[in-house]
């Protein structure tokens, strides 16, 4: 790693260049590539949740004129698809599962053209019965979504049975002895949280060609490329290198964009017309047919010695996953994220994500991490209040500690900043809030996000190619969903080289031209492609200054690269610019500079490999405060303030991280206030964007971002991953403020006027009976 | 989307004529009808766009009162300085809807003929709204439908402006091909008794054209209080228009209309009743909040709104108190 003192782009507040682009309308989506003879397609969707399909006819539709593709179940492979587990085709063969699963599609001359053609498509379906509640689904004489579902191929063990998709099972300790305790206080409620729509800005587009030799190529809003190709080479029943997948510019992902679902739909379409297709969907779409974050209902029960230790907790939670799971295994992290970021000696949790007719699960920002919170940090409140202990110590007795193996038994935890988070809140509540106004409280919540993999298991690599001008080029696989991965990018690239930043440019996201890359997510593109850059322009940098230094004839530990330039250090008058050493390069042996990260790589990961297996490198920790008012009257919440305190290990991009953190509290406030995907028999009630209601600005509170620093120790200079953390724990700190303000405890998300005041009704009617 | 006609007349006979055909609409700030057509919701063959019709985007003094063109946008009225000092009631309904991008373009005649927002109607169910012959709410999802004054059809009013409207005791001048004629705010729109498909008393052709405004008794003022899922951009939970005469303490009228909680704008004749004759006090104003919503029959998830009805009329009644010192 360099050890320059003063930084050429890192911990700078870089604007990303990509903003240029986006903020001048320049910015390339998919939906904007055009080929010429482009057709448009559309989706014909289901109107049934549960239903066997009988016959499909699609003549009329195809004789129209203007069409030029009808596809339906039986031009899809057998293959099913899916990001973990495979359970469905990218149109429906023989039974449709959820209103809205996609059934034909058309390929037209316009858009207009294709809608009339849907309409020509006879679909006879037999109804089957359906179930919507996971209560329902389980039950003995339910319908069965999946009746192969033991059979099908899934990314992780899973344990399948009837319409139940996952079941987990974390056991730590001794649960019932340690209930049984004779002086330990005990709370136990239910928590329910809804499904929340990734609400993006782009709704998902792509393009698809065929060429003459059967080469497709495909522009996508997907962040994860070549794990986006297989379910397109699965569905056309081609080899994944006959794919070529594209992912320009995307308008958010928040996890909505990380599978395939449209994109073998347009391929297959563009095969049968023989001509390029765009597909892009509707905001409708986007609300009625694809995935969103899993309902939970969370029973758990905890207890607590009245001097604050936790002592253990018990507890069963069931998601509904709709009729795909496009989630990780459903739960298999929900277990270990319930227990957040405590030290709980005795632990039980199961976790079962059940299959239902309702529109598919998939990853939205922090999957699983908003449920599990509101849960666990709305109870350590009660907890609190319960042994009359402030809530923040509770939190800070019971904390991990560098050293704990951290509950998901991943490791021991290291580097952590949670201490000095929780410091931090202490210090701006007593500094900055001053007294309560009356019906006005002050929640805390605690945020974790610790699936930092072991960079050994994960697939990146990149390649730095130094241009005769002295610019760079890195070449990544990975997207840029709007997180500011690319201008990451660039920014290692730049310190690393010691060039300005405006002069690396990003080559990525192409499954052909760049290299393999797992995907975005995770909050660990950073730590995980800022790795692999770094590597790679490493690489290039010693060949840089190998070269310079044979031209100088100099030792390389004499020189110095910065600026663009390499200098003797004892002489500075003596430099190269590293335009003229990569002009020299090709003229030497060598040839032009490349530098790639495999053998770095390698070797790092051989000399800290066992060290990294079993620790938990780079927590991501997050205390939140919030300050609201609460309307006894008419239940309205409102958030005056909001604090938030992150370590970020190392701060790559200042404005990007506090970026990310804002908009994170903003994502995690309209989880706790407004958002909420409402539906009737499977149909999705609120599909559009006036009653699927979004934080606008004015919702927005005074929001206060601080960052801590205390640097991983094997992420690019320090980093830890940032975008998740923030919107974590929003609902539970705000459930507790408007405990602290009304002595009420509101145990469903989103905290709308209706429950806050059921919650009144219920636990204070003399707030509403001794008004005025 | 089905093809349409588009016209502009410049005058009213020429406007009249053109919506006689029966599936023409009147074109204001086109904010809910153009997404109503999107959606297939409503198919018009033409649409008379009425902005450039003479006279209709003033805002004028009559008789101590104010005559407002049906075009008036909803931005104007919450600015306008007339109707701030003499009816800032109307101001605050008109400022608490929608957005400032939809009140530019959202007209007055717009507001008050807007289509429900139940997302039964809304999302193509075959619903008695719909022309159909069910309610899907009454055993589905209910939160935000009506708990006055609904079966067999549970929609809630969306307009703002309505109440005010009403509390104002405002006249609504319309035009069709038969004539003018004016009916009193209140009786403009329709109950769910009259009519499963219309919301208004407006017939085939006939358009709002002006809204008078009277001029108000002294001791007046009012007040208008919403109350949303989101703070902004959003349609009304519950939401009361109260206007008041005030004589030192005593109040001599009062109009208490709530909106969002009925298929029409819903006056409270108990709850003005308690009021007229009584001085205003926590008392007063917690009888009137609690007869306001006096027969209240709600559904499996909406009956929050009967808290939320009273609390929004008890606490508009204490902002109006001479001691708060609004008017
Ligand atoms: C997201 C969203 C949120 C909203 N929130 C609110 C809210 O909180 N409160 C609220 O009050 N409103 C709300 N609205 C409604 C908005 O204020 C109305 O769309 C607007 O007032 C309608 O005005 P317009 O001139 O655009 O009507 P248009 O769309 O032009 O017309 C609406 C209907 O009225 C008819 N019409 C128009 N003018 C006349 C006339 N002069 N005579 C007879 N018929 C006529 C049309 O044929 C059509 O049927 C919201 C709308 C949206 C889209």
């Amino acid at each position: 790693m360099t050890a320059t003192t003063e930084r050429q782009a890192i911990g700078k507040p870089l604007p990303k260049p990509d903003a240029w682009l986006k903020a001048t309308g320049t910015a390339v989506y998919a939906g904007d590539v055009r080929l010429p003879g482009m057709l448009e397609g559309k989706i014909l969707r289901s109107p049934h949740p549960h239903a066997r399909i009988v016959s499909i006819d699609a003549s009329a539709a195809a004789a129209m004129p203007g069409v030029y593709a009808v596809a339906t179940g039986d031009d899809v492979g057998a293959t099913r698809i899916g990001r973990f587990i495979r359970d469905r085709h990218a149109l429906a063969r023989e039974r449709v599962r959820y209103v809205g699963e996609p059934v034909a599609a058309v390929a037209a001359i316009d858009e207009e053209t294709a809608e009339r053609a849907l309409q020509l498509i006879n679909v006879a379906y037999d109804p089957l019965p359906a179930v919507f509640e996971p209560e329902e689904a389980i039950a003995p004489d339910a319908p069965i979504l999946h009746p192969d579902l033991p059979s099908y191929q899934d990314s992780a063990r899973s344990t399948r049975e009837g319409n139940v998709r996952n079941r987990v099972r974390h056991d730590v300790g001794d649960v019932d002895v340690a209930f049984a305790e004779p002086d330990v206080v005990v709370h136990e409620t239910t928590y329910r949280t809804p499904r929340q729509s990734q609400a993006f800005t782009e709704p998902h587009a792509a393009v698809a060609q065929i060429d003459g030799t059967g080469k497709v190529t495909v522009w996508a809003s997907i962040k994860a490329p070549f794990r986006g190709r297989v379910s397109i080479a699965d569905t056309l029943g081609v080899p994944v290198s006959h794919v070529r997948l594209i992912a320009p510019a995307i308008g958010g992902d928040f996890g909505g964009k990380g599978a395939a679902f449209i994109e073998p739909i347009a391929a297959v379409l563009a095969r049968k017309a023989r001509r390029p297709v765009r597909l892009t969907l509707s905001r409708v779409e986007e609300f009625s047919a694809m995935t969103s974050r899993p309902s939970a209902v969370i029973r758990l029960r905890m207890a607590v010695r009245h001097d604050g230790t936790l002592v253990a907790m018990d507890a069963s939670m069931v998601y509904n996953v709709g009729a795909v799971d496009d989630t990780q295994a459903g739960t298999a992290n929900s277990a270990v994220s319930l227990v957040g970021a405590y030290h709980i000696p005795n632990v039980r949790v199961e976790a079962t994500s059940v299959y239902t007719n309702c529109s598919p699960a998939g990853h939205v920002r922090a999957p699983s991490g908003p449920q599990t919170s509101f849960a666990t940090e709305s109870h350590l409140d009660r907890l609190a209040r319960m042994i009359g202990m402030d809530p923040l110590e509770l939190r800070e007795r019971n904390a991990l500690r560098n050293g704990d193996v951290v509950p998901s038994g991943h490791g021991i935890l290291q580097n952590s900043g949670l201490d000095e988070c929780l410091k931090r809140a202490r210090a701006w509540m007593a500094r900055e809030l001053g007294s309560k106004r009356p019906h006005q409280g002050i929640g805390t919540a605690v945020s974790f996000w610790a699936l930092h993999p072991n960079p050994a298991a994960v697939d990146s690599a990149a390649t730095v190619k130094v241009d005769v001008d002295g610019s760079v080029a890195v070449l990544t696989g990975v997207a840029d969903q709007g997180g500011g991965q690319w201008s990451m990018v660039g920014q290692v690239a730049s310190e690393v080289l010691g060039v300005p930043v405006e002069q690396v440019s990003v080559i990525a996201a192409d499954t052909e031209a760049t290299p393999y890359e797992q995907g975005t997510g995770g909050s660990n593109t950073t730590y995980r492609v800022g790795n692999v850059v770094r590597q790679a322009a490493e690489e290039a940098r010693r060949q840089v200054l190998r070269l310079a230094a044979e031209q100088l004839k100099v030792d390389e530990e004499e020189l110095d690269l910065r600026d663009g330039n390499v200098r003797v250090r004892s002489d500075p008058s003596r430099q190269l610019s590293v335009a003229q050493v990569a002009q020299g390069a090709l003229a030497s042996p060598a040839g032009a500079i490349i530098g790639t990260s495999g053998e770095a790589r390698e070797r790092e990961i051989r000399e800290h490999g066992h060290e990294r297996a079993d620790i938990v490198d780079a927590p991501s920790f997050a205390c939140h405060v919030a300050v609201a008012s609460v309307d006894p009257e008419t239940g309205v919440t409102s958030v005056d303030r909001y604090y938030t305190v992150q370590d970020v290990g190392r701060a790559l991009n200042l404005l990007n991280c506090t970026g990310q953190i804002e908009g994170g509290v903003i994502f995690g406030l309209g989880y706790a206030l407004t958002e909420e995907i409402q539906s009737d028999n499977g149909i999705n009630l609120n599909a559009n964007l006036w009653e699927y209601l979004l934080p606008t600005a004015p919702h927005v509170p005074e929001l206060t971002v601080e960052l801590v620093e205390i640097p991983s120790t094997f992420g690019p200079f320090g980093a830890k991953g940032v975008g998740e953390t923030p919107c974590i724990p929003v609902a539970a700190a705000v459930a507790n403020a408007i405990d602290d303000a009304l002595g009420v405890r509101a145990t469903q998300v989103p905290l709308t006027p209706e429950r806050v005041l059921a919650a009144i009704r219920e636990q204070r009617p003399e707030l509403l009976e001794n008004r005025a | 989307m089905r093809p349409f006609d588009y016209a502009a007349p410049a005058t009213m006979t020429e406007a009249t004529q053109l919506l006689r055909d029966v599936a023409a609409a009147p074109l204001g700030g086109g904010t809910d009808l153009l997404p109503l057509m999107k959606d297939g919701l409503v198919e018009p063959s033409r649409l008379v766009d009425l902005r450039r019709l003479p006279g209709l985007e003033s805002i004028e003094p009559v008789a101590g009162g104010l005559r407002l063109g049906a075009l008036v946008t909803l931005d104007r009225i919450e600015s306008d300085d007339a109707i701030r000092t003499g009816f800032r009631l109307l101001a605050e309904a008109a400022s608490a809807a929608s957005s400032p991008q939809l009140r530019n373009m959202g007209t007055l005649g717009g507001n008050l003929c807007q289509r429900p927002r139940c997302w039964y109607f809304r999302g193509g169910y075959r619903c008695f709204r719909a022309g159909g012959d069910a309610c899907y709410a009454v055993g589905g999802e209910n939160e935000y439908l009506a708990i006055l004054g609904g079966d067999p059809c549970y929609i809630v009013h969306p307009s703002d402006v309505g109440p005010a409207l009403i509390a104002l005791d405002a006249q609504i001048a319309l035009q069709g091909p038969d004539g003018r004629r004016f009916v009193q705010a209140e009786d403009f729109f329709v109950g769910v008794k009259e009519s499963l498909t219309r919301e208004t008393v407006l017939e085939p052709g006939e358009i709002v054209t002006h809204v008078e405004l009277p001029a108000q008794p002294s001791g007046a003022r009012g007040t208008y209080l919403k109350a949303m899922d989101r703070g902004a951009w959003s349609f009304a939970l519950a939401a009361v228009a109260a206007q008041l005469a005030l004589d030192g303490g005593i109040v001599r009228d009062a109009r208490i209309v709530l909106g969002g909680v009925a298929p029409t704008p819903w006056r409270c004749p108990a709850a003005e009743q308690a009021l007229v004759g009584a001085t205003l006090s926590g008392t007063t104003a917690a009888l009137a909040a609690a007869r306001a919503v006096e027969g209240a029959q709600p559904m499996s998830r909406n009956a929050y709104k009967v808290d939320l009805a009273r609390g929004l009329v008890e606490r508009a009644l204490a902002r109006l108190m001479p001691d708060r010192g609004s008017g």
